[in-house]
């Protein structure tokens, strides 16, 4: 089996936090923005393993426990907000629910 | 046991927010302004038991944990401003809780959690802490700008905080693990000695990225344009005390930490070369220009703070542009003290400002558009007054705590050798002019306009009144005895560069083979092990370290280089002896 070289996890995990980026600040649907945090840190997470192995090193893997943790917690409080945007607008389309301009 | 001493301060922060959620059970309904006081006392002693412990620098690892603490004056300082921002914001928001409908001891809570994540943040040595740190800031924060439930707006800017905020804190993840990629260490001391050393397939240019992403990450939190659209949205939905506690404690922390990793990645010759200090000069006088002119046309009141907020990030990159060669120690630039005394007066000028401006909104209905506050200082003598002053704090005006930070920065500024500082004064000089006329529109209106409805707005609490003469106090003494709050700013910016432990524990490496015994003269504090003796598997062996020190000091190296050659050992030790007797 052939080893996949380093530079490929890296543009892998560089075009999963770039479609987290374009996700995030495009889709409409807050599920959907969500999802695409949640895109963006397994992307970092996947960065911090294949330098991990690169260097041969394990410190990295306690980062990555540590990043998912946080991850969910921020996706609690996401889905916290999600349930009050629903309240007021009645869906979770961030559009409608952009009311302050200016 | 003496390392539990050690972090004090953050665990009482930490157990203040829990100890205020079992009470908030505890006592079922009813007005829990006591919980106020419970954080304001709880996180004021946080603030001086590190004033009071963090002195000498000293290095925490917890090797089960990953997690490495840097305890200073520099982390007293600004954890410090976090915690007594914090208290204070715990205070003026008791007025607001019972008429928001959120009167349930959460804010409370959250306010000390989050201020916990912020000491944390300053304190850290390595990536992972530091992330930790931001995040429990962060996450507190987006639930605290959401907490007016009643009110479509407060679930919006929760929500834009939250999803912006989510993406700066991925980005800054994201240059951890090109450091981690550059270096094969998450330890900020380990990156650079091993930058430095070039040894170990380290790459400058990875170093260098992510001293661009960490640029853009705590842009975002720090509210510096182009990463500043979110701010007068959220600045306008969150309850006006949490706004000041973000505008304050956020911008504190934030810039605490991104002088700390930039100063310390400029260390490094091959990135400082990649990775050019003029951003921050063109960053910040597109902050100071963009945040004044667009604040004209605002009619909001806390949009028009919200703009003078983004117009003080302005002023503070200037602030952290105009580093200063560091004395004494190997090493090449440190945070001008500046820096830190503006961070301070400017936290607590926006604290007033906000606090008060909550006074004036009506039945649960908050609405701080200029036409409805019109004449309302009429009806509120006292809380007009703290707003005025706090308001003239921030527009600069002496003999105000405000008009001294920005005299001292911009002096910072002219003093820098660039062909660019003296026009970046001279700009961010009119942009404090432009500035004065929202800042002074506020106040007329207040005070000339006639009502144009009925006055009634809040009644004050002792607890928020008592916060708000804090405020006006604090302004005032630091603008008429600032003396030792400069110099306490000046000894929070030198500890700003990590590699003061780090060429520590290399000048100690060379200097004695073996770890330092605990009986040597040397105090790294009381009853704490040297950093040495404590890690017990060190991620650099010593070898590594001595062959780092003969490697980043070859025969033809540049002036630079000159200058960061490591004084011997003994002198080291005197520098960190006694802060005060540096040179």
């Amino acid at each position: 089996m052939t080893s996949v070289p380093l530079t490929a996890w890296i543009l892998l995990s560089l075009a999963l936090v770039a479609i987290g980026i374009a996700g995030v600040l495009t889709r409409r649907n807050l599920l959907i923005a969500l999802m695409s945090l949640e895109i963006l840190l397994n992307g970092v997470n996947l960065a911090f393993l294949s330098f991990a192995r690169f260097h041969g090193d394990t410190t990295a893997h306690a980062a990555v426990l540590v990043v998912m943790a946080v991850a969910a917690a921020e996706v609690a409080v996401g889905l916290a907000l999600g349930i009050a945007i629903f309240r007021h607008a009645g869906s979770l389309d961030l559009d409608r629910a952009n009311r302050m301009k200016g | 046991m003496k390392d539990l001493v050690a972090i004090s301060p953050l665990w009482v922060s930490a157990l203040t927010g829990l100890v205020a959620m079992a009470l908030d059970l505890l006592t079922g309904s009813g007005r829990k302004s006591f919980l106020a006081w419970v954080v304001a006392i709880g996180l004021s002693l946080s603030a001086a038991l590190g004033l009071a412990l963090w002195r000498d620098p000293v290095i925490l690892s917890f090797p089960s944990l990953v997690a490495v603490l840097h305890l200073d004056f520099h982390g007293a300082f600004f954890g410090a401003l976090v915690a007594l921002f914090g208290a204070l914001a715990a205070l003026l928001a008791v007025p607001h809780l019972p008429e928001q409908g959120i009167d349930e001891g959460e804010t409370d809570a959250l306010l000390a959690f989050s201020a916990f994540g912020g000491q944390l943040l300053v304190v850290a040595v390595d990536l992972i802490t530091l992330f930790l740190g931001l995040e429990v800031l962060s996450l507190s924060l987006y639930v605290l700008a959401a907490s007016r439930r009643s009110s479509p707006f407060g679930a919006e800017a929760g929500l834009k905080y939250f999803l912006l905020g989510g993406v700066a804190s991925g980005l800054l993840l994201l240059a951890a693990a090109f450091l981690y990629g550059a270096t094969g260490s998450l330890d900020l001391r380990t990156i650079l000695d091993r930058l430095l050393a070039g040894s170990g397939g380290t790459d400058p240019t990875l170093a260098a990225l992510a001293l661009v992403l960490i640029l853009v990450a705590l842009g975002f939190k720090v509210a510096a344009v182009p990463f500043h659209f979110w701010t007068p949205d959220v600045y306008q939905g969150s309850p006006p005390p949490v706004t000041g506690y973000m505008a304050g404690a956020v911008k504190a922390a934030a810039f605490a930490v991104l002088a700390r990793l930039l100063l310390t990645l400029w260390e490094v010759p091959a990135v400082a070369a990649l990775g050019s200090r003029d951003v921050l000069l063109w960053l910040g006088i597109l902050s100071v220009v963009v945040g004044s002119v667009l604040g004209v046309v605002q009619d909001d009141a806390r949009r028009i703070l919200a703009w003078s907020s983004i117009v003080h990030a302005g002023y503070l990159l200037l602030g952290l542009w105009a580093v200063e060669p560091r004395e004494g120690i190997g090493g090449l630039w440190t945070l001008n003290g500046s820096v830190p005394f503006y961070l301070l007066a400017y936290g607590i000028a926006s604290l007033g400002a906000f606090g008060a401006l909550g006074v004036f909104a009506r039945g649960g209905h908050e609405d701080y558009r200029l036409a409805r506050l019109a004449g309302l200082g009429r009806g509120h003598p006292a809380a007009t007054f703290v707003l005025m002053a706090s308001v003239l704090s921030l527009a600069g005006m002496p003999p105000l705590g405000g008009f001294l930070a920005k005299f001292r920065l911009f002096q910072h500024v002219v003093a820098v050798d660039s062909p660019w500082s003296i026009p970046a004064v001279v700009i961010a000089v009119l942009a404090s002019v432009v500035s004065l006329y929202y800042y002074l529109r506020i106040l007329k209106v207040l005070y000339f306009d006639e009502p144009s409805e009925e006055t009634a707005g809040h009644a004050s609490s002792p607890a928020a009144a008592f916060a708000m003469a804090a405020t006006v106090v604090a302004s005032l003494v630091l603008g008429i005895v600032p003396t030792p709050f400069l110099d306490a700013g000046r000894r929070a910016a030198q500890g700003t560069v990590l590699a003061a432990g780090a060429s520590l524990e290399r000048v100690a490496a060379v200097a004695t083979p073996s770890p330092a015994p605990v009986s040597a003269p040397v105090r790294f504090g009381e009853g704490v092990v040297p950093p040495d003796a404590r890690r017990p598997a060190p991620p650099v062996p010593v070898q590594v370290i001595r062959d780092a020190v003969g490697g980043y000091r070859p025969p033809e190296a540049p002036l630079d280089q000159e200058r960061r050659r490591a004084p011997d050992g003994a002198r080291l030790m005197e520098v960190f002896r006694s802060p005060k007797a540096r040179p």
